[in-house]
């Protein structure tokens, strides 16, 4: 029998139930084809299971201590990164918050005030950096800056101090660019411009530190523009992140984890 | 993870802050991917000792090399394995030609007994490879391929539902597959 055809290697690496009799038989005798074979199913299988990341063995200590003494890394990073991360995989999705760390958080008016906690919906098995527990800036300490206006008003024109282009994420299309503006005064407001608005739910805009671990809550954009108060003495090396998130209207004032644009801040 | 989803935990925000220098995305980068670089460098190596060095080495090459990091041709995760094979050749070429000889035999994938955890390992590293890949191919061979990925349907249950000619799909799944196993093989242009 001649070699397969690539059109029939192809189908029979890519179902495990094709009907082909005829050519499994040819795979087993012919170590040409069964070589291809192997290296398209190889392609196939990394598609299409799902591997068990339980069985990966970690690094010891001495590992990131190495990493870190060679290269000079500072301080703040001196833990071994793998020691100080809590197991994801039992969080749940969506971590509620104390009740008493809960404060007024600019949101659209929907009734009733305590948390809920909600099922996870549609959510990635592990939960996201920023849901695992961590110190949280009162979200209260960001207030939306509802009317853009009085940025302008004062007599000098406002400075941009920094800015980032937002790229989108999975599943999103929408571009973007953010601008720290300083005020005379010293105040400082986010200004965003999306190309357009693509939220399910609404859109939220956050300042996030650089490892995830930490967010700020500077309010809700309704349209693809917005101008948002940054709440004085944040400091902006510490939460350079820009993200834009796709929030349900389901009164969690966490993070939903899904975001829809982000950049970093460069000044 | 979910299907066509390699690396949940790692968002293409961290890469920014990764390239500008953030010493806490390398901490967090170490986090996500240090497990699977040190299984991958243990299961090749069957050695624990070297496979620190070649865990240690692969993430100082990668925060050396970051300015040659290109968006463009692979995602930071797909990078990172690929200096990992890098890495561990480099190791394996350090030691004699018979362990070396030793080492390809005992690596050979698919080859003996199975170890759950070097095929959880290569599986893992071969997702990131791949990663973003059904994008990359356009369309319709994205929507072809992710329907028979994820949704099992046949090249007949395709063809009917996208109303494409049989042989055109079948032409599409061949070069489709051809294309990945080429991401595979290539090296990403890892240092």
């Amino acid at each position: 029998m001649p070699h397969l055809d690539p059109d029939r290697l192809s189908l029979l690496a890519l179902y495990d139930n094709w009907a082909d009799d005829e050519g499994r038989e040819h795979l087993r005798s012919c170590a040409e084809c069964q070589a291809d074979f192997a290296a398209l199913r190889r392609a196939v299988d990394a598609m299409k299971t799902t591997p068990d990341a339980a069985d990966l063995e970690a690094p010891g200590p001495h590992v990131w201590a190495g990493i870190h003494r060679d290269l000079g890394l500072s301080r703040a990073v001196q833990n071994d990164p793998l020691a100080t991360a809590p197991d994801a995989a039992q969080l749940p999705a969506r971590t509620p918050l104390p009740e008493r760390t809960l404060r007024p958080v600019p949101r659209p008016p929907q009734g009733g005030s305590a948390p809920v906690q909600v099922p996870a919906r549609d959510a990635p098995r592990r939960a996201a950096w920023w849901q695992r527990p961590g110190p949280w800036l009162a979200a209260a300490a960001a207030t939306l800056l509802v009317a853009a206006g009085t940025v302008w008003t004062l007599s000098r024109g406002p400075e941009p101090v920094a800015q980032a282009d937002l790229a989108p994420l999975a599943q999103y299309s929408a571009t973007g660019s953010a601008a720290v503006l300083r005020a005379p005064d010293g105040t400082r407001s986010l200004q965003v411009k999306l190309s357009k608005d693509e939220a399910r739910g609404y859109q939220e805009v956050w300042l996030i530190a650089p490892d995830l671990s930490r967010l700020v809550s500077l309010g809700v954009m309704n349209s693809a523009s917005g101008t948002f108060e940054v709440p004085a003495g944040l400091d902006l090396a510490d939460f350079p992140i820009v993200d834009v998130s796709d929030e349900p209207l389901d009164g969690n004032p966490g993070h939903s984890s899904v975001s829809i644009v982000r950049g970093t801040l460069t000044s | 993870m979910l299907p066509g989803q390699a690396a949940p935990g790692w968002d293409d925000g961290m890469t920014s802050s990764f390239v500008a220098g953030d010493e806490k995305a390398l901490a967090a980068a170490y986090r996500e991917f240090g497990p699977l670089v040190h299984t991958l460098a243990l299961r090749s190596l069957q050695d624990r000792s070297s496979a620190d060095d070649v865990t240690q080495e692969v993430f100082i090459r990668v925060w050396r090399s970051r300015s040659s990091f290109n968006p463009a041709v692979a995602r930071l995760p797909a990078w990172i394995v690929g200096i990992t094979r890098n890495a561990i050749a480099d190791a394996q070429s350090a030691s004699t030609r018979e362990i070396r000889k030793a080492i390809a035999v005992a690596g050979d994938r698919g080859a003996g007994e199975t170890d759950p955890g070097r095929e959880t390992a290569e599986v893992l590293a071969d997702r990131l490879l791949l990663d973003g890949e059904l994008e990359r191919l356009g369309e319709p061979q994205g929507s072809i391929m992710k329907l028979a990925f994820f949704e099992d349907l046949t090249h007949e249950q395709i063809s009917r539902k996208l109303e494409l000619p049989l042989g055109t799909v079948k032409s599409h799944i061949r070069r489709s597959l051809t294309h990945l196993r080429s991401r595979l093989e290539a090296d990403h242009a890892a240092p």
